[in-house]
């Protein structure tokens, strides 16, 4: 095994943190990450970790930009390869893979819906809309505009709706949840009076922000669906619980700048006037106001916001942590490195693929999770960056990874078939004991619906694991937890222990066929942990397989779930 | 709308009643909600049971009526009510808990009622100074209703122990029959007005038909559309909460609510399903043009052919009528008070209605248009 | 204008005051950083071995139709009151079995609360961790039993039955999934906890023990936080799957199975009975559709119907076992129910009073602490605050509500640090 040696950071850039943030724009951001990280690492005589080799490099950023670990096949000709320029490579490919596209539009789902139910705006329609936005890389600007701009009725933004009508259109709701995700305030506290415990945020902030969205309510269309509607709102009375009779007024108000709203004449305030039959619309729309005007270089919150969520994304912590407290009693840890990442990225027209890109380039993000030798750890807080932050799989990357390492797409695909099956065989035995029933008795199988079917259930399986490792419902997720419910479900539930067992030419299928129990090591460290195996490691498995010999597979197929459950699999390290 | 308005929803028949008229005329104040009301055939007295311990009996003639407006052109959507009713009310103390279940006999002299703990009293001279003939412990757990037979020899009751018994009237606690097999709380029950048959009718929607002599079981009728079983709390929801027969006895109504699986907080939609007696067959499940997320309490049969019905939940109270062919009821009328109410019985000038509100009030209604105004009371419409 | 708070302003006024510069306002961000956690634990030596019955009545329990009855009067509805096992004490006649009882208990007729948003699951809440939920989220109070009084590393601290279609919730907090409630869906085993086909007991043994290995190798020269919950989590696991039978109350002699009844109710509070014998440290069994704005007494009459029995007969059992010495048992609801009775024959939500009974280990009982007035609109003698209760329910069983639980290096008080414990129900 190799021994890592602390990499104590000697101040190769200048030790000052002030001469780091001299504009240089021509400095690709991911140096200039690297230099602020280290300069901090300087200044407080950190050491940090080494780089991390090729293989923990690569199963990251697998996972970080596509939301899987790599396949076998494709980590070992990466592994093999020497060409120098691999790692940057290989980050220009993924972020430009589809599963770029599909994993954001999975993690930008989670983080503005909070795995709420859906019901208004299916997920599906509402994730292929991300999907496309993320792999066409759409301005994260243009995204969010989009977003807070939504009315529901324009079929092709139809799905940006979502983040509104999945909330019912709930003022408060809205207004804590558009603080919390877009400009990084958690607002709720000062929904009654000026926040108790955090003096920037004030009061009329809250009754600000809410003015946006005060006139907005859904409106059931003729064709059933709901769709957003707004009456005029100029401004909003509020009173402190402390004051009562002190009524103060705001106008639309993002933190500290008012905005104007233009003067319209009595009666001409509508396109369409509030009734019950037809869905109002001002000439002014306040819902529209705000889509111009959060995410834009005016307020300079939404880029720091943004920029400090991607960063936490990656690097498993943010900035400012915890994310939605951006405040001065709760300092950035990195204040200069926040504005130089909020300024790149604005002035970048919030390219979110160039910005990852630049993020995963930067040597602080390809550190070693490998704590230096003979440096406890405790020195070395979280919010350092000086060793990789692990995190915990997602569940959706979870579901994925099971899948990729033990090669079981064809026995999730007969699960799917057999549950399927079994519940076309019930349909019929229910359908023949009701004669009267006016379905016909054979449908034809029609192939789209088949195909609806299959989504559904490995939907459904997917589901499986958010519920066990996600968080509740309208909660954002947690950091890392280990429960005895979630070590039942992966010893021994159905889905998972499914994969295991050879089958269908999955990983211990193949690992079974084979002779040479060095091979099987490879390939198995290889296809779980999209690593080679040390010489002990080999020994083990030869071993173990020697004392399994009576039954091969089954011995197989142990080691193989001892890594699938092993906290090298669980975590992104 | 415009075209309905062409059409009236209802003709009066000569000298009957106009139920699109219908207006409140009076309202006899107590501070209980009530739960029964029964006329008195003679029109002089109306009984009711509260939400306390007492059997309550208003003198008619006593009590104010409301006064038209003096300006009809300016008539309020609800008339006034007097601020100074005079107070008729005896209160006649003998229960020990709430009483549900009030029905009187034809000779008007006695009445039987019984209460939630079970107790069943048979009340004489209750146009004078009522006093208990006798009174005795019929049901482990609370009687939901009693029912006095035609004749007046038999009372019948029901209640929570799920027996629904038939006893003398001359003698305390003398079973003529039991009839057991409802598997969970029986909320009604009515005589057939041959007699003969008796009517039981529980929270699971199902009516059995008993025979009164024999106390035998002849068939049950599926009322099954006013219970809910709500899968995701486990309970059973809903139930038959009004039934009666017509004069003739050829058909049968139970009131209630039906809905999907809302759980235990809300209401399913008002229902009246119209049975045909000698089939025992639905003839129709009578509603509202709307969804009415409520239930309905009480039903009656107007001699004219109409039936009424009240009913409500906490985000308001109605009056319905149906004709027994249209599903739709062609009229509804909604309270001032938002709350349902719990019964409803015809007084015997066939014009008037009174119904046992849950905010502790029996309002009268007059189901005619008021004298020397042109156009007919004003109803809600929805 | 009028809105409608999402977050309660005494309760900041309280926080406020208090607590600046403490932990606790900021104990849900600390949930949510989720820094390592080493809770440091006010263990004293008497609280081993104690255990907790906690019976959950979801929805909001009348008090009207169990411990506080009112007949006769405009609130009272219209059942009866009963004489007690106490002289002087009566409860409604909804409750005849748990009556012969009431010695055994001590009522608390003036169990208060402020309104907080979120409904039943803010009050729940507010109830089971003795904090406004807003301030949270805070460790439920099973998850605390499970942390500070568990001394049983083979068997889960906190198992809770509940009726079917009952998913697990994170009731933990910052005491992390390791003391999150074990749930027994509709009384049934912890879901997957048979094995699969393909590992006989022996191979389970070896899958368990690679795996041990691959994170003894992983975890050398990392951080160790998450790996040690996660070791943790599969220690916990492979002992549970062998010790399954704990979870099978036909193992109970048939009976005692007629005993405590064939419904839900009857078998969960049998289920309760075996898990308490074989040493799990707190149980909790909820009983649901308490929840009754319509027809409030029909439903009181069949949900008490289900419970007043088992209950009853849970608690002389393990009063004639010896267990009730050394276990506490709580018999809570998130609110009581208004005196007004509603048009639909149901009561509301009512946090101004409502009623809490208490039992066994630490607990003075026999009596009634608080009354209400003549009909229940209002506490008429010692106002007891949930806040309150929850320090009573720590020190019964000789834990410290005002020691702390050390989060990320932080100091968070284990109860509301404005309120204290109940002196008059502790022995």
């Amino acid at each position: 095994m190799t021994r890592s040696r602390a990499f104590l950071i000697v101040a190769i850039v200048v030790a000052s943190t002030q001469s780091v943030s001299v504009r240089a724009d021509d400095v690709p951001l991911n140096q200039l990450i690297d230099r602020h990280i280290n300069a901090t690492l300087a200044e407080q005589k950190l050491s940090a970790a080494e780089p991390a080799a090729d293989a923990e490099f690569m199963r990251r950023v697998y996972l970080d930009l596509t939301g899987t670990i790599p396949g076998a096949k494709t980590a070992r000709a990466f592994l093999k390869d020497s060409d120098t320029k691999k790692r940057t490579k290989l980050i220009v490919r993924l972020l430009a893979s589809k599963d770029y596209a599909t994993h954001m539009a999975t993690e930008f789902d989670v983080l503005l819906m909070e795995r709420r139910p859906d019901k208004y705006v299916t997920t599906p329609e509402w994730r292929t809309f991300l999907a496309e936005s993320f792999g066409a890389n759409k301005p994260l600007n243009v995204l969010v505009a989009e977003i807070l701009g939504a009315d529901g009725v324009d079929e092709k933004l139809r799905p940006a709706a979502k983040f509104y009508l999945d909330r019912a259109v709930a003022k408060d709701l809205l207004v804590r949840d558009i603080g919390r995700l877009f400009l990084g305030v958690d607002l709720q506290c000062a929904q009654c009076h000026d926040h108790p415990e955090i003096d920037d945020y004030l009061h009329q902030y809250y009754h600000g922000l809410s003015v946006f969205v005060a006139g907005s309510k859904t409106f059931k269309q003729p064709d059933g669906k709901f769709v957003l509607q707004e009456v005029v709102m100029r401004e909003v009375e509020f009173a402190s619980v402390f004051e009562p009779d002190k009524t103060n007024k705001t106008g639309p108000r993002l933190l500290n700048v008012l905005m104007e709203v233009p003067e319209v004449k009595e009666g001409e305030e509508y396109v369409e006037k509030p009734s019950r039959t037809v869905r109002s619309v001002p000439k002014f729309s306040l819902r529209k106001l705000l889509s111009e005007r959060l995410p834009s270089k005016e307020t300079p919150e939404f880029a720091r916001a943004m920029a400090n969520r991607l960063w936490a994304m990656l690097m498993g912590r943010g900035i400012v942590h915890p994310l939605d407290m951006h405040h001065s009693d709760n300092p950035p840890s990195h204040p200069e490195l926040l504005n130089d990442l909020a300024t790149r990225l604005s002035s970048s027209k919030y390219d979110v693929k160039a910005f990852l890109r630049e993020l995963t380039l930067s040597a602080s993000y390809q550190r070693s999770s490998f704590i230096p030798d003979g440096i406890d750890p405790e020195t070395l807080p979280a919010s350092s960056f000086a060793v990789a932050n692990m995190k915990g799989l997602s569940p959706e990357q979870l579901f994925e990874s099971l899948l990729v390492a033990t090669q079981a797409s064809a026995v999730l695909e007969h699960q799917i078939d057999e549950a399927l099956s079994e519940e076309a065989t019930e349909g019929a035995a229910k359908a023949a004991e009701k004669p009267d029933s006016k379905k016909p008795a054979a449908e034809e199988p029609d192939a789209e619906k088949i195909v609806e079917a299959r989504r559904a259930k490995r939907a459904a399986r997917v589901a499986e694991f958010v519920t066990m490792f996600g968080s509740v419902p309208g909660q954002p997720e947690g950091n890392f937890a280990a429960s005895l419910p979630q070590a039942l479900f992966l010893a021994n539930s159905e889905t998972v222990s499914g994969w295991v067992p050879a089958k269908l030419s999955n990983l211990t299928e193949q690992l079974t066929g084979l002779d040479d129990s060095t091979k099987i090591a490879d390939e198995l460290y290889l296809s779980v942990l999209s690593r080679m195996p040390d010489e002990a490691e080999r020994t083990l498995v030869k071993e173990h397989l020697e004392a399994g010999k009576a039954d091969r597979p089954k011995a197989v197929a142990a080691v193989v779930w001892s890594l699938l459950a092993s906290a090298e699999f669980r975590l992104n390290h | 709308m415009a075209a309905e308005e062409i059409e009236p929803k209802y003709v009066p028949k000569p000298d009957g009643a106009d139920p699109v008229a219908t207006r409140l005329v009076a309202e006899l104040k107590h501070d209980r909600g009530i739960l029964a009301c029964k006329y008195d055939p003679a029109n002089q007295f109306l009984f009711a049971g509260a939400r306390d311990y007492f059997v309550h009996r208003w003198d008619l003639g006593k009590e104010p009526v409301l006064e038209p407006p003096a300006d009809p052109k300016k008539k309020p959507r609800y008339p006034p009510v007097p601020t100074a009713p005079a107070d008729s009310r005896l209160e006649m103390a003998e229960h020990q808990s709430w009483v549900g279940g009030v029905s009187l006999f034809s000779d008007g002299d006695r009445m039987a009622t019984g209460d939630f703990v079970g107790q069943l009293i048979v009340w004489i001279d209750r146009a004078g100074t009522p006093k208990p003939l006798f009174s005795f412990e019929a049901h482990k757990g609370s009687i939901r209703k009693v029912a006095v037979s035609p004749d007046g020899k038999l009372v019948a009751s029901v209640g929570n122990d799920g027996a629904v018994r038939v006893w003398q009237t001359d003698a305390a606690g003398k079973l003529h029959q039991e009839m057991l097999g409802h598997d969970c709380h029986v909320y009604h029950v009515a005589f057939h007005p041959d007699g003969k048959s008796l009517v039981s009718a529980d929270l699971k929607g199902v009516v059995k038909h008993w025979d009164v002599e024999s106390g035998k079981l002849v068939r049950e009728i599926d009322a099954s559309l006013l219970h809910t079983y709500s899968v995701k709390y486990e309970v059973d929801v809903g139930g038959i909460r009004g039934m009666t027969f017509n004069a003739d006895g050829s058909l049968l109504a139970c009131a209630g609510a039906t809905g999907e699986d809302k759980g235990i907080a809300h209401s399913g939609d008002a229902r009246v399903l119209l049975f045909d007696w000698e089939s025992g067959g639905l003839l129709k499940a009578l509603r509202h043009e709307k969804k009415e997320v409520c239930t309905a309490w009480g039903v009656q049969f107007h001699p004219d052919g109409f039936i009424i019905a009240s009913g409500g939940s906490r985000t308001g109270g109605f009056l319905w009528f149906w004709k027994p062919e249209e599903e739709v009821a062609f009229h509804r009328l909604k309270f001032r008070q938002r709350a349902p109410g719990f019964d409803v019985d015809l007084a015997p000038d066939r014009k008037t209605l009174a119904v046992a509100d849950h905010d502790g009030t029996v309002r009268l209604y007059e189901m005619a248009a008021e004298e020397n105004v042109e156009t007919p009371e004003e109803s809600v419409k929805t | 204008m009028k809105y409608d708070p999402a977050c309660n302003s005494n309760a900041h006024l309280v926080s406020r005051r208090s607590m600046l510069g403490n932990m606790v306002a900021g104990a849900a961000g600390v949930g949510a950083l989720g820094q390592l956690i080493h809770p440091l634990v006010a263990r004293e030596i008497e609280a081993k071995n104690k255990q907790v019955l906690i019976f959950l009545l979801n929805g909001g329990l009348s008090q009207f139709e169990s411990f506080d009855p009112k007949p006769n009067t405009d609130t009272g509805g219209p059942f009866r009151s009963i004489p007690t096992a106490v002289p002087g004490t009566h409860f409604c006649e909804l409750m005849p079995y748990t009556a012969q009882i009431a010695d055994k208990l001590a009522v608390v007729r003036s169990v208060y609360a402020e309104r907080v948003p979120g409904s039943h699951g803010g009050a729940r809440e507010y109830v089971v961790t003795g904090r406004p939920p807003q301030q949270g989220p805070y460790p439920w109070i099973g998850p605390v039993y499970s942390r500070l009084l568990a001394a049983n590393e083979d068997l889960p601290g906190n198992i809770h039955i509940t009726p079917s279609r009952w998913g697990p919730r994170q009731d933990a907090a910052f005491l992390g999934p390791r003391h999150a409630s074990l749930v027994l869906s509709g009384g049934k085993p912890p879901l997957n906890v048979d094995r699969p086909d393909l590992f006989n007991e022996e191979l389970d043994d070896t899958r368990y023990r690679l795996r041990q290995l691959a994170d003894q190798r992983f975890s050398q020269r990392r951080r160790t936080a998450y790996t040690e919950a996660y070791q943790s989590s599969y220690d916990q696991a492979a002992q549970l799957i062998r010790q399954k039978e704990l979870f099978d109350v036909t193992k109970e002699s048939e009976k005692d199975q007629l005993r405590y009844g064939s419904h839900d109710m009857g078998r969960h509070c049998l289920l309760a009975r075996r898990l308490l014998q074989k040493g799990v440290t707190c149980v909790k069994v909820t009983h649901n559709n308490y929840d009754s704005h319509m027809e409030n007494f029909n439903f009181h009459l069949e949900q008490l119907g289900e419970f007043d029995q088992p209950f009853a007969t849970l608690m002389q059992d393990l009063k004639e076992s010896g267990q009730l010495d050394h276990t506490l048992v709580m018999l809570v609801t998130e609110f009581g129910r208004t005196p007004v009775i509603q048009p639909d024959n149901g009561r509301d939500h009512y946090q101004d009073s409502w009623s809490v009974v208490l039992g066994g280990c630490g607990i003075q009982t026999g009596g009634v602490l608080g009354a209400t007035n003549d009909n229940g609109t209002e506490i008429a003698n010692r106002p007891v605050h949930v806040g309150e209760m929850f320090h009573t329910y720590m020190q019964a069983v000789g834990l410290d509500p005002t020691a702390t639980h050390l989060v990320g290096g932080n100091n968070v008080p284990i109860g509301a640090p404005e309120r204290s414990a109940v002196k008059e129900l502790l022995i």
